[in-house]
């Protein structure tokens, strides 16, 4: 707690160390704690605009205190963070839906020799955002045409704003699976491949598990899975408190085979494998969880998310299936029912699917063409909507929300890297 | 309400004396402490907090306890599933009061360790403070703009986020 001023006749406040003159004041008439509370209430994206109200004000919405204190009070605003194209060539930008606002955010650093990152992920931890992998091509490599994995790894640093390199993964690898555990400032990844957006299919597929120490900025190896995984989703399992978690690698394809021997098929995994993680990530084996549907039974393809609930030991975990949300039941190992879209997807286009404050966030993209005629000249812009309809798994509900996006280019939802980030 | 429940006294800086009964006692954390350490005979001398805002706060805590009491009754039959929203209302419209007496209903929250009063409190002005301009804010809050105009257009120009609802 930060020492009120000036001191009333109130039971003594401990004093934590300072990192702001004590002497300002927020708001005429009330102590400092009081005035980072009512500050703490309202949204992040508006604090920009607060700043030039006065100097204490700028000081100290500015400040790591602040943040520190939102963090421990849990009045966190949850953001959208949206990649609309490769990072180093387009900006990324952050969504706040409770204010419909938009802000773009730097550009990450540019390796000249690369373009067209897809396929990477977006991880938040804290105040910091993670951007790992992926898939781009490389102009150095033969032949030019065909897209590779990278192991770059690269966060967003929300404190001052700005990106930072990270030592690069063991493995290059995209499409892979991510878990960050943030009590012991890991992120574990594993699996992925080199499968880009512009191609449908093909693409190589890994095994390698490797864990990022966020304190050492080091990477190490791990147990590789039991077989090769691409597109796979992650997730931990247990509780915290406890001495053992469970780390899961989930779907995903392995092996290609073609039809006709023309037309390449993934052969998709039904099954998800895990990794005992008792003291420590370094002696886990893999053991795999067995079928989630059988041999003819409708395959569960869709995108999965993963809700995090400090209450509970296991996330919920849904999928998205075409126009469903199932839920995974651990106990049966299988997916189940949970709910339906409200409205489906326009023909060949699929959803956008990210979770956000623990609600599920299911996304369109449309572009209008308005024709803007005026006097002088015919103005024709392209205006990208975002229909977002979200389901509340605890509730049951769903409500919607449209946006419009702040860029004039055309995206693709469905393959848009999409994070979440509390700030 | 009913004369079989405990009540203690709390007296205000004014040095008036208010009843208030236990349940709506239990809401606050300091007068909780302090009956635990010294009784219920005692009057509880509140020195911060003066009559105006006492009334207000004695107000408050005999709503959510006897909310919390209906609650326990019936499992929550009682209260439902509009229960919740109606005592938000409530919460609402109580906090509509001039700025003067909200901020001394903050400091005895604050003081007297009430959080869901604080937090609610709170969340008033930080709404007060939401979508205003900074010439607004500074009017309603009474602070000095210590910028010069050249330090304040700049602060304005690096803010980069854009509202739709504007």
């Amino acid at each position: 707690m930060i020492e009120s001023l000036p001191p009333p006749p109130s039971p003594p406040q401990p004093t934590p160390p300072p990192a702001i003159d004590q002497s300002l004041t927020l708001i005429p008439g009330l102590p400092i704690d009081v005035a980072a509370l009512i500050f703490s209430f309202i949204p992040y994206s508006h604090h920009a605009r607060l700043k030039p109200t006065c100097k204490s004000w700028n000081l100290f919405l500015s400040s790591r205190n602040f943040i520190s204190f939102r963090r421990h009070h849990r009045l966190l605003s949850h953001l959208l963070c949206i990649f609309p194209q490769d990072p180093s060539l387009a900006s990324p930008f952050l969504f706040d839906p409770s204010s419909l606002a938009w802000c773009p955010l730097p550009l990450m650093p540019c390796n000249p020799h690369v373009y067209g990152l897809c396929n990477f992920s977006a991880i938040s931890v804290g105040p910091y955002l993670y951007v790992l992998g992926g898939s781009l091509f490389d102009t150095r490599s033969f032949p030019i045409d065909r897209p590779s994995p990278t192991s770059s790894a690269f966060r967003f640093n929300f404190y001052d704003f700005s990106w930072e390199r990270l030592a690069p993964m063991l493995s290059p690898r995209g499409s892979f699976a991510c878990a960050a555990v943030p009590d012991s400032q890991q992120i574990l990844v594993a699996g992925g491949g080199s499968r880009h957006t512009m191609f449908a299919a093909a693409g190589s597929r890994i095994r390698s598990v490797e864990r990022y120490d966020i304190g050492k900025d080091e990477w190490v190896a791990m147990d590789g899975l039991p077989n090769h995984r691409g597109c796979c989703v992650g997730f931990l399992v247990g509780n915290r408190k406890g001495d053992s978690r469970e780390f899961w690698v989930m779907g995903g394809y392995g092996a290609s085979r073609t039809i006709s021997g023309v037309f390449p098929v993934d052969e998709y995994y039904k099954d998800a494998v895990v990794m005992e993680l008792k003291n420590g990530f370094d002696n886990g084996k893999w053991r795999e969880a067995g079928n989630m549907w059988e041999e003819g039974e409708r395959m569960r393809l869709g995108k999965i998310v993963v809700v995090e609930d400090e209450n509970q030991d296991c996330p919920g975990i849904f999928m998205l299936d075409r126009n469903e949300i199932l839920r995974y039941d651990m106990s049966s190992n299988c997916w189940l029912y949970e709910s339906r879209v409200p409205r489906k997807a326009p023909r060949n286009s699929s959803f956008g699917y990210v979770v956000l404050g623990g609600e599920l966030y299911v996304m369109t993209h449309s572009s209008v063409d308005m024709a803007e005629t005026r006097r002088r000249t015919r103005h024709h812009k392209r205006t990208g909507t975002l229909f977002i309809q979200i389901y509340n798994p605890k509730k049951k509900t769903w409500r919607t929300l449209v946006t419009k996006l702040p860029f004039n280019y055309p995206i693709d939802i469905s393959t848009t890297v999409l994070s979440s980030v509390c700030l | 309400m009913a004369s079989s429940s405990k009540t203690i006294t709390v007296v205000s800086s004014d040095g008036d004396e208010f009843e208030m009964t236990m349940k709506a006692a239990e809401q606050s954390k300091l007068i909780t402490h302090m009956l635990d350490e010294f009784g219920v005979s005692d009057k509880v001398p509140l020195y911060n907090v003066n009559s105006e805002t006492m009334a207000k706060v004695m107000e408050y805590c005999k709503k959510h306890a006897d909310h919390e009491a209906a609650k326990e009754e019936d499992g929550g039959a009682a209260i439902g599933a509009g229960g919740e929203e109606e005592l938000k209302k409530w919460d609402d419209e109580f906090l509509k009061v001039e700025n003067g007496l909200l901020f001394n209903i903050i400091l005895a929250a604050n003081y007297l360790e009430i959080k869901s009063l604080l937090d609610s409190s709170c969340q008033a002005v930080a709404d007060m403070i939401k979508g205003k301009t900074p010439e607004q804010i500074r009017e309603i809050f009474n602070i000095k703009n210590d910028f010069t105009p050249e330090e304040e257009a700049k602060l304005r120009s690096e803010n980069e986020w854009a509202f739709q609802e504007d």
